[in-house]
């Protein structure tokens, strides 16, 4: 079963911020512990369902430009361009 | 003074024969809002310019043209419906204030087809939870008792079809999102086929599983909305069908048709009041001629493990996109490093679906997932085949929609896993793709209990005609008090 360093693990992987890793813990652990009930299940020999599309199914990608008005933030944008904010 | 309790269908009706205006009855739904909305919270959006629409409606009509369908009808939308005129926030600070800069295509077809729209509805946040206690803009009160959770994720829906805040609305359903707030408020809730209805604006939680779906006051009103908006859209490549017309065939009946009541969705761990409503709603049904006998489905037992197992996978995927850049509220940025940026964009996430993010990391990660993902995908597997197999037998599926009653507000949130299992009954219809409504069947202790049925997929219309016979037998008489 995954352990307290997994669940805080896979927080900073995902860039969550965790104000009390017990409590996160505490809730992530019973979900997993739950999840152990497809230990019981006995479906090792089950079959995977895999839809499948193969590639010449795809519609065509297609670049579709924005023609609304500009978004109303001035702050996110200048000359048609989004800004980011500025980091090292 | 304009009855906005009436059906959908009895709106139409009545615009076309020139009894009711829309300008009328949606300026009486408005009112209705303003005057209930504040205790129950079931939207998070007003559009006060409805009116003006519903006046545009009328001008149709009176110079002699057709306003469509629904022809000013008043309907809602849960806010992960994208509306490029009104905000469209999944009732989570990440998304607050935005106006998406398209309209999802459920949305364009039913405004398109002269739906009104008076407003988005709460929902929890990103669709991740069973209460509508998730919302960041706080939760939803039932109709029925205003100290009772609505259900959800759909849960503002619900309640708004319940109380009258609108004639339709068009919720989600990932796990049970329309069904199980449609129980709980004594509304009728539809999940259609995977694929039937086009999740094109539609803003990603589960894309393996999701749905959206009508939510009404009538199992009528549901085929009258499935025919505006069902059908494929090049714009969504998972799109199917059609398989209707769906309202002109609601009416056929379930004489001669085969139920099976899903043995594991009545037995252990089911409120006997519950349990006692879904037979109690089979005998009737053998009384309009069907034949009800039990089914067992087995991998039942663990649907509920295998889809948040899923639904997490996906959406931790689908959720990495909000990073306060590309998606999502923007941040004070300055000095920090990305990967400090993305924690401190991330923090406008809400608990539960930090959760769910968390769990989607690690459930398919190297180190674990064949432990979680590949057994939850199996059981899936199980599940799919099992159901295939029941409908060789049988025309339809029913069960209790929810297996319990609807519970005090606050009363489970702590408990993760006592809130899956309100899921038990109604996964095994969006990990098998298959076609499920609940409908409104009875009050216990003074709380709704909707039963649900399923069909096999592209079944749809067959399911509207055998949910109507089970409305006619329904043991509901009238709405909330």
């Amino acid at each position: 079963m995954a352990g307290h360093d997994d669940v805080l693990r896979a927080a900073r992987l995902m860039r969550i911020r965790v104000a009390d890793p017990g409590v996160l813990e505490s809730k992530v652990g019973a979900m997993l512990d739950y999840f152990e009930t497809l230990d019981s299940a006995g479906y090792a020999d089950e079959e995977m369902v895999h839809p499948e599309a193969g590639v010449d199914d795809l519609r065509e990608d297609e670049h579709v430009p924005y023609g609304g008005p500009p978004p109303a933030d001035p702050d996110r944008f200048r000359d048609g361009y989004l800004r980011a904010p500025r980091m090292p | 003074m304009t009855d906005i309790g009436i059906s959908a269908l009895e709106y139409v009706e009545g615009f076309r024969s020139g009894s009711i205006s829309a300008e009328d009855f949606v300026a009486a739904t408005l009112e209705r809002i303003r005057g209930i909305d504040g205790d129950l919270h079931a939207l998070v959006a007003v559009r006060e310019e409805a009116l003006d629409e519903a006046r545009r409606v009328d001008k149709v009509a009176r110079s002699g043209g057709d306003p469509g369908p629904c022809c000013g009808m008043p309907v809602t939308l849960k806010d992960n419906i994208c509306t490029a005129d009104t905000p469209t926030t999944c009732c989570s600070r990440m998304l607050e204030g935005y106006v998406p800069p398209y309209e999802a295509t459920v949305s364009a077809r039913l405004r398109g087809a002269g739906a009104v729209l008076v407003g988005k509805t709460n929902m929890d946040e990103f669709a991740m939870g069973l209460t509508t206690e998730f919302s960041a803009f706080g939760p939803t009160r039932n109709p029925w008792g205003t100290d009772l959770v609505p259900g959800g994720s759909s849960g503002g829906s619900a309640a708004a079809v319940a109380a009258c805040e609108c004639s339709a609305s068009l919720g989600s359903d990932t796990g049970g999102s329309v069904r199980n707030p449609a129980s709980f408020c004594s509304v009728v809730g539809f999940k259609p086929t995977y694929g039937l209805l086009s999740r094109h604006g539609l803003i990603s939680y589960a894309n393996s599983i999701e749905q959206a779906g009508p939510l009404t006051r009538t199992v009528r009103d549901a085929a009258l909305m499935l025919d505006v908006v069902a059908g494929p859209d090049p714009m969504d490549p998972t799109t199917v069908g059609p398989c209707g017309p769906y309202l002109a065939g609601t009416e056929a009946g379930i004489e001669g048709r085969r139920v099976g009541i899903i043995r594991e969705m009545v037995g252990d761990g089911v409120d006997g009041a519950v349990a006692s409503a879904a037979r109690d709603a089979a005998s009737r049904l053998e009384g309009l001629g069907a034949s009800c006998s039990e089914v067992s489905i087995e991998a039942a037992r663990y649907s509920v493990a295998a889809y948040y197992v899923i639904t997490s996978t996906e959406a931790g995927s689908n959720l990495a996109r909000f990073d306060g850049l590309r998606y999502g509220a923007a941040r004070e940025g300055s000095g920090l490093a990305y990967p400090d940026y993305l924690e401190e964009a991330r923090s406008l996430l809400g608990p539960e679906v930090a959760r769910r993010m968390v769990l989607g990391a690690l459930v398919p990660s190297a180190g674990h997932a064949g432990r979680y993902f590949l057994k939850a995908q199996k059981a899936r597997g199980a599940l799919t085949r099992e159901v295939a197999a029941a409908f060789k037998e049988f025309d339809f599926l029913l069960s209790p929609t929810v297996p319990v009653l609807p519970f005090e507000l606050g009363s489970r949130i702590d408990d993760p896993v006592s809130l899956f299992l309100v899921d038990a009954n109604t996964v095994a219809a969006n990990l098998t793709g298959r076609p499920a409504v609940s409908v409104p069947y009875d009050i216990r202790d003074g709380r709704p209990v909707g039963v649900q049925l399923m069909a096999d997929s592209m079944r749809d219309a067959d399911l509207l005609a055998a949910a109507r016979a089970l409305e006619g037998v329904s043991r509901v008489e009238g709405g909330p008090p």
